[in-house]
Order: structure tokens, then C-alpha cells, then sequence
């Protein structure tokens, strides 16, 4: 007992001569801004871990003047999000009768475009700019539909997770989705994409870049299948 | 002890007080709190949570849905869409909006357009028709699910077979339906259903053992002694290894297994080791096959993407290794119910193999009700021969026959048969048949000569499955949102002259794709039974298998 009244006594008077001094070592970083100097193409050429391919996707479709100089916000998707989509269809391709792709030419420019154009939208707005959704109630929060760049209707809304039991009051998350046009209060029937960074803020817009653990570029793979059967 | 209980006690006193020191030590003035997160924005025009009333419409029904927000924007500027087909606003209020239920309307959800382009979707409703989920198979369709580790998505079930008891069995690639399997019985890949699609119990399945077949079932024909042949990707049977992609089970659903003699070097001490078990149809294809046909003498027809066929030849095996008699066969083989290799069918004696068969995939296949097989594919030629994705196969002797002939200009999917009507329907991803315009669906007769007063009309999308029913209207399918420039999501009933049935397309959403279906009459109608690997069938979720009903009005 004595003991641990002597190690008592020296924490208390450690923690008071350490507990004011602001040490030079410990610096307010404050909030993060995520700007970025420089144009949203530039953004996605400075990260090349992550976006090569989505670079070359976006010069090939003829998206480059759009996202190099237009008002946009992109949600980006990440290089593996298209590896993952090619694997899908290249095991499938030649049962269909057709080549595997090796490389982003063998698919028609209009192909990657109509579903590049997905994750592009004009007008920059960041996560404040879009409205709650809850995927348990839709009927409440449905997020909003947007136009995308080309005119596909696309659900963008803010997941409010719950915090200690408290609704709405955890972490928010950006969250963009390919409803079903059939379907759009069923929300199981949905292609969705989280954001992982959200406010990435580059001079000629917005973008919010796209978890890529489960998500396959163009929203809805099998319709990717389709058009590289039939279309391309 | 009560010492010890002081000094306890004593504790949460010392450690106040450290707190406190903690606590008091630090005066911070400059310490704020700011929201992470900054007001978020609100939807300007919403529907309401309540119910559309009514919610079960007909054409021409006024329909209210709540909403806000949308009073204060110019009438003119938006649009209202029932399930993308347009409906004429009659009266907006700042709670409601009210509309009539256009014709051609089906079930689904409504939605706001504005010139703009921005989009809001509401609430769902029920279009009234001839076609629903028939009412015995939606009260048990939670259970009425093909499942694989609980995922209906890689499930397909892959076909249905009748069986004279009016009982069906479905196979494929799933490995639970409806829980009958047991520990010592999985059902995985085969499954005998009643006709409201709901499984039978554990006793009357097939008698599977711990581990079943180690691969897909692709086809399930019955012989006429109620036996079945079962055709897929597998090489064992539970613990039985000589099996090889074609098994019998016999009609009490058991495996049709022998015990072969084989040679044994030691038969006074090991005498266990003079025979061997193996499958009663002892030869079989390497790697798998898509489908198996029967002949007139009984004979089994292969049809596949194999490159060998192969049996083991008992009397030089022993117990622990085999000695295999393979065949170089591309494709396509016949056997005896035994197993024995037919050399007559597509084997050229010169060259000790089978002829070239197809230069492409060969994805489908059907016999017509006279012996033929007709095959379909990605291939340009078979057996030497120009054979542009079609092919008609002698039964006799596995060699091209002209009974039947077609072209296409791309790769066939499916072909589909009725017997009854003597039509073939072919589908897949080309746009002329024998030269003539069509939409990648082809409604042939026997002769493979194009069935012009059939003619399957344009979608926006992809077919992916279209068959005749006995009564000559059709049922097509895919992943279209429009046919003939009307909103039918995925799925579609046809009259005979290809025009949509009225009364008949009221479904919402279908959404994968169909592999097989099969039909029988009801009083008042018909029931379909249909399977493949898809998710939704009018709005609701299934499991790959549903049940629907045209009623006669």
C-alpha cells in the first residue's frame, strides 16, 4: 500500500508540471481544408497509387476538358473498383463469345463514357450540399436524385450514423447510388458506393473519393457485361 | 479484513483527488466546441410516408400520393410517371397530388420529372391484371429460395424437370432450399418441389449422403423406368470416386452404383479387394458436360465443350488405381446405359477420335420430339463444316443432318422448345436470321425456317430468355426496361403474333435471368414455374424460382 501511495503521489506531480506546458512538439493542425492546388484532372494525376487507370478512362471517353476545366464534382472511383469489374467480365466474356479485354481500348470510348459519366456531375458541391438518406427509411430521407454529367438520374444522400445509441447523431457518410428505376423506395435493389474522402477540393470543383473495397466501376457490372457483349 | 476494506475504500478518494489536480491545473480560455459537420441540406419537394390511396389501382383509377413542396413550382414544368409510364396530373395541392392511372400501366413506383431533369421518386403502387405470383407459392416465399452459403445471388438453378407425379425437380448450382438437407443428406445442386414450388420433405429427396456431387447439376432428364440421368460438372459421388460427369440415380432417388470386379494380388487375405465400386454408367467426359439426350435404343447423347471421354477398364485396375480407356471426342458422344463408348456416333475409325465437332463454344442445346438435336453456340463451323451458331445433329450417327437448318449472324444463348406447338425459339446476341432482320430473338419451326407470324418485337435492352407456352403466346425476358416502346421492366407475356398480351403486363420489376420454365393448367388458367438466377419478380424479392399465374380473366 505504501508503494502504491508513493507511485500516487509522483503521477499526481508529474501530471502537474507536464499537464500546462504546450510543448513545440504538439502543433494545432486545426481542420483539415482538402484543398487542393490545382484542377480536379491534376487531382487525380497526383495520386497515381489510386487513379492511373481512372486517368486513362477519363482521356479515352473524352471526359478530360470536362474534368481538367468545367465546374464538376467527381466522385472517384479507384483503379481497383476497374480491375475488379474486368476480372468479373473477362470470366465471362468468352462464353459469350467474345475476347477478353486487355486493355481500356478494347472497349468502345462511348462504352467507358456512358458509365464514366456516372460519377460526374455538374456544378461543385460538397457533403453539406446533399441531403440525408436512410437507407432504412427511405420514405423520410431518400437523399436526392442528381443528373450526372450525360443525364443518368443518380441517388446522392449523407448517411447520419447513430452515435452511443443515439440516432442520427454519429459519423456521416456520402454515399452515391444507381437506383433502379422500377424499384427506387427498395433500396436492396440499389447499386450504392460509400465515400471514403469526402471535400477533396481542387480548383474546378469537388471530389469525393469512393471506398473501393466492394465496389465495381460503372455502379451495375452485369449491365457492363451486357453492353461489352451486345454494344461494344 | 477490515483493514483491507479501508484501504480500498480509500481509493477512489486518492484517485478524485488526482483528477481533480488533473482537471484544475489546466485554465484553458481558448477552448471551443465546432461542429464537425455543417447544417446539412434538405430534399425542397418530398413524398410523404403514408400509403398512396388507393394502393391497389386499375386503369383509369385516381390515385393520391402525399407530398410537400411541390405547390410552389410551376405546373407545366414536371411530369408524373407510374412506373415510368406517364400519368395525367389532375390536381396538386401543398399535401397531395393526385393523378389517373394511365393504360399500359404496371406495377411500381411513381416519379416526378422536371424539364430540368431532376427526379424524385415516390411510393409504390399495384397495378390489378391477369398476372401475379400465384397465391400458393407466395405464402411459403421466404423458404421458396434457391440459396448458396445463404446468398441467393450465386444460385442459379439451372433447370426444371416434371415428373409424372406432378412433382418437380429443380437443379443447378445451389447447395440449400427450403432447409431439407440433413448432416448425413444434403439436397445441394437437386431438389424435388411440389407444384407451388415448395420442397418436399427430407425423406423424398434425392439420397445425397455427406457430401453429394462435388460439382454443378446441368441437367436432369427422367427415362421412362422413372430413373433419372444426371448431367453436370462433377467427379464424385459422396465417397464413390469413379464417377464422371454422367450419373444415374434410380427411381427411389438412390445413386445406381456397381461393384466391379478388378484384379486383386492378394485375394486369400484381402479378399474386400476383389471389387471395387463404381458408377453404374462406367464412362463419362472430362471436365463436365451441359447436356445429356436419349436415343431410340435407350442410348445416352452427351453434348458439351469436352475434349475426352473416358471409362475405366475394371478387369486391368485394382482397387487403388484405375486404368482409363479414353476417347478423343470433341464435344459431343453417345454410350450405351452402361457406359460403354457407342463407336457408330461421331467417331472417325481412321483417325481413333471423334470428328472436329464445333470450333467455338457450344452454350445450348435441345432435341426435337423426333430425335435430332439441334445445338447452339459461338462456333462458325462444325465438324469441318461451315455451321454459322446453329447445327442440327443425326442421332444415329452424331454427323450434321440437314432435318434442320438456321444461321445467325452472332452467338446463340438458348434455344427453347415446345413440342406441343413444334416451335423453337432462339435467342442471342445477333440481329439477322438466315439473313432476315430480327432482334436477337428468332421464333423458328421445326425446320429452323423463320416463323414469320411470330415476330418478337424491338426492346431497349438485352433478351435473355423467351419461350412458347402451349397455348401459343410467349413469355420473353432480360434486361429490358421497354418492349416494343412499352415500359414491361424485365419481363413480358406476348401474344402469338409477338404484340403484348393486354391484360397480361401489369408485373413491375423483373429483375436476372430466366434458365427454364415449365407449365401446367389450373382452372381458370395457367401456372408457370419459372428458374434461373434472379432476384425480383413484380417488385418483390425471390430466390430464383417463382411461381406466376395468367388467369383467364
Amino acid at each position: 500500500m505504501k508503494a502504491f501511495k508513493i507511485f500516487f503521489v509522483l503521477t499526481a506531480v508529474l501530471a502537474l508540471i507536464s499537464g500546462c506546458s504546450k510543448k513545440d512538439y504538439y502543433t494545432d493542425g486545426g481542420l483539415s481544408s482538402g484543398q487542393y492546388n490545382g484542377t480536379v484532372l491534376q487531382y487525380l494525376e497526383s495520386r497515381p497509387e489510386l487513379f492511373t487507370t481512372l486517368v486513362q478512362v477519363v482521356k479515352y471517353a473524352g471526359m478530360e476538358q470536362a474534368v481538367n476545366a468545367e465546374d464538376i464534382t467527381l466522385f472517384a472511383p479507384a483503379d481497383s473498383s476497374i480491375r475488379s469489374l474486368l476480372q468479373f467480365v473477362n470470366e465471362r466474356l468468352p462464353m459469350a463469345g467474345k475476347n477478353q479485354i486487355t486493355k481500356i481500348q478494347d472497349i468502345k470510348p462511348t462504352i467507358w463514357r456512358k458509365y464514366l459519366n456516372r460519377y460526374i456531375f455538374k456544378g461543385s458541391k460538397g457533403l453539406k450540399d446533399y441531403p440525408q438518406l436512410d437507407i432504412e427509411n427511405l420514405s423520410a430521407f431518400a437523399g436526392q436524385m442528381y443528373t450526372s454529367y450525360d443525364g443518368t438520374p443518380m441517388n446522392v444522400g449523407v448517411i447520419y450514423n447513430d452515435a452511443n445509441g443515439v440516432k442520427y447523431a454519429g459519423y456521416r457518410q456520402l454515399t452515391i447510388s444507381l437506383v433502379n428505376s422500377a424499384t427506387p423506395r427498395d433500396y436492396t435493389t440499389w447499386y450504392s458506393a460509400t465515400i471514403a474522402s469526402v471535400n477533396i477540393k481542387p480548383t474546378n470543383g469537388y471530389v469525393h473519393a469512393i471506398r473501393y473495397g466492394f465496389h465495381f466501376f460503372g455502379f451495375n457490372r452485369f449491365e457492363f457485361m451486357d453492353d461489352l457483349i451486345y454494344n461494344n | 479484513m477490515i483493514f483491507q476494506l479501508k484501504q480500498y475504500n480509500r481509493l477512489p478518494l486518492l484517485w478524485a483527488c488526482g483528477l481533480l489536480l488533473l482537471t484544475a491545473s489546466c485554465t484553458k480560455s481558448d477552448f471551443g466546441t465546432t461542429d464537425i459537420y455543417q447544417e446539412g441540406t434538405e430534399a425542397d419537394i418530398s413524398f410523404t410516408a403514408d400509403a398512396p390511396q388507393p394502393a391497389m389501382v386499375s386503369e383509369g383509377t385516381i390515385v393520391k400520393y402525399g407530398i410537400a413542396g411541390l405547390k410552389d413550382k410551376a405546373q407545366g414544368t414536371y411530369k408524373f410517371y407510374i412506373n415510368q409510364v406517364q400519368a395525367n396530373i389532375l390536381e396538386v395541392t401543398d399535401k397531395f397530388i393526385s393523378v389517373r392511372v394511365p393504360a399500359n400501366a404496371s406495377s411500381g413506383s411513381a416519379s416526378l420529372v422536371f424539364d430540368n431533369g431532376q427526379l424524385y421518386y415516390g411510393p409504390s403502387i399495384t397495378v390489378r391484371g391477369n398476372t401475379q405470383i400465384a397465391s400458393d407459392f407466395l405464402a411459403n416465399i421466404g423458404a421458396n429460395k434457391a440459396l448458396s452459403n445463404n446468398n441467393a445471388s450465386f444460385a442459379s438453378i439451372y433447370g426444371i424437370t416434371p415428373r409424372s407425379d406432378g412433382n418437380y425437380v429443380i437443379y443447378g448450382e445451389f447447395n440449400n432450399y427450403g432447409n431439407t438437407g440433413t448432416a448425413n443428406n444434403i439436397t445441394s445442386g437437386i431438389q424435388v418441389i411440389d407444384a407451388t414450388g415448395k420442397t418436399l420433405s427430407a425423406g423424398n429427396q434425392f439420397i445425397m449422403g455427406k457430401r453429394g456431387l462435388n460439382g454443378v447439376v446441368a441437367d436432369v432428364k427422367i427415362l421412362s423406368d422413372g430413373s433419372y440421368l444426371v448431367t453436370g460438372g462433377f467427379s464424385k459421388y459422396d465417397t464413390i470416386e469413379n464417377v464422371n460427369s454422367i450419373v444415374r440415380f434410380k427411381s427411389d432417388r438412390t445413386f445406381d452404383f456397381l461393384n466391379y470386379e478388378v484384379a486383386n494380388a492378394d485375394p486369400e487375405n484381402h479378399p474386400e479387394d476383389n471389387t471395387r465400386i463404381g458408377s453404374a454408367i462406367n464412362g463419362g467426359v472430362d471436365g463436365g458436360a451441359l447436356f445429356s439426350f436419349m436415343d431410340v435404343n435407350g442410348s445416352y447423347m452427351t453434348v458439351g465443350n469436352y475434349r475426352r471421354f473416358s471409362s475405366i477398364y475394371y478387369p486391368n485396375s485394382t482397387v487403388e488405381s484405375s486404368q482409363l480407356d479414353a476417347i478423343q471426342t470433341f464435344g459431343l458422344s453417345k454410350m450405351n446405359n452402361a457406359g460403354v463408348f457407342d463407336s457408330a456416333f461421331n467417331y472417325d475409325i481412321s483417325t481413333k477420335k471423334s470428328f472436329a465437332g464445333a470450333n467455338g463454344f457450344i452454350t445450348t442445346a435441345i432435341q426435337l420430339y423426333y430425335g435430332q438435336l439441334v445445338l447452339g453456340g459461338a462456333f462458325t463451323s462444325f465438324h469441318g463444316q461451315s455451321a454459322q451458331r446453329l447445327v442440327c445433329i443425326d442421332p444415329a450417327t452424331g454427323l450434321i443432318s440437314s432435318a434442320f437448318s438456321g444461321t445467325t449472324d452472332g452467338p446463340v444463348y438458348k434455344i427453347t422448345y415446345n413440342e406441343n406447338t413444334e416451335r423453337l425459339v432462339v435467342i442471342g446476341n445477333f440481329k439477322h436470321y438466315n439473313g432476315v432482320p430480327v432482334n436477337g430473338v428468332a421464333v423458328l419451326n421445326e425446320d429452323g425456317s423463320l416463323d414469320t407470324a411470330s415476330p418478337i418485337k424491338a426492346t431497349d435492352g438485352v433478351v435473355t430468355y423467351c419461350a412458347q407456352l402451349n397455348d401459343g403466346r410467349f413469355i420473353i425476358s432480360g434486361s429490358f426496361i421497354k418492349y416494343d416502346n412499352v415500359v414491361r421492366t424485365g419481363f413480358a407475356i406476348l401474344n402469338q403474333d409477338g404484340t403484348l398480351a393486354t391484360g397480361y403486363n401489369n408485373t413491375g420489376l423483373f429483375r436476372g435471368r430466366i434458365g427454364d420454365h415449365a407449365e401446367y393448367s389450373t382452372p381458370g388458367g395457367r401456372a408457370l414455374m419459372l428458374v434461373g438466377n434472379f432476384d425480383r419478380f413484380d417488385n418483390k424479392e425471390v430466390g430464383n424460382i417463382v411461381k406466376i399465374v395468367l388467369s383467364n380473366n
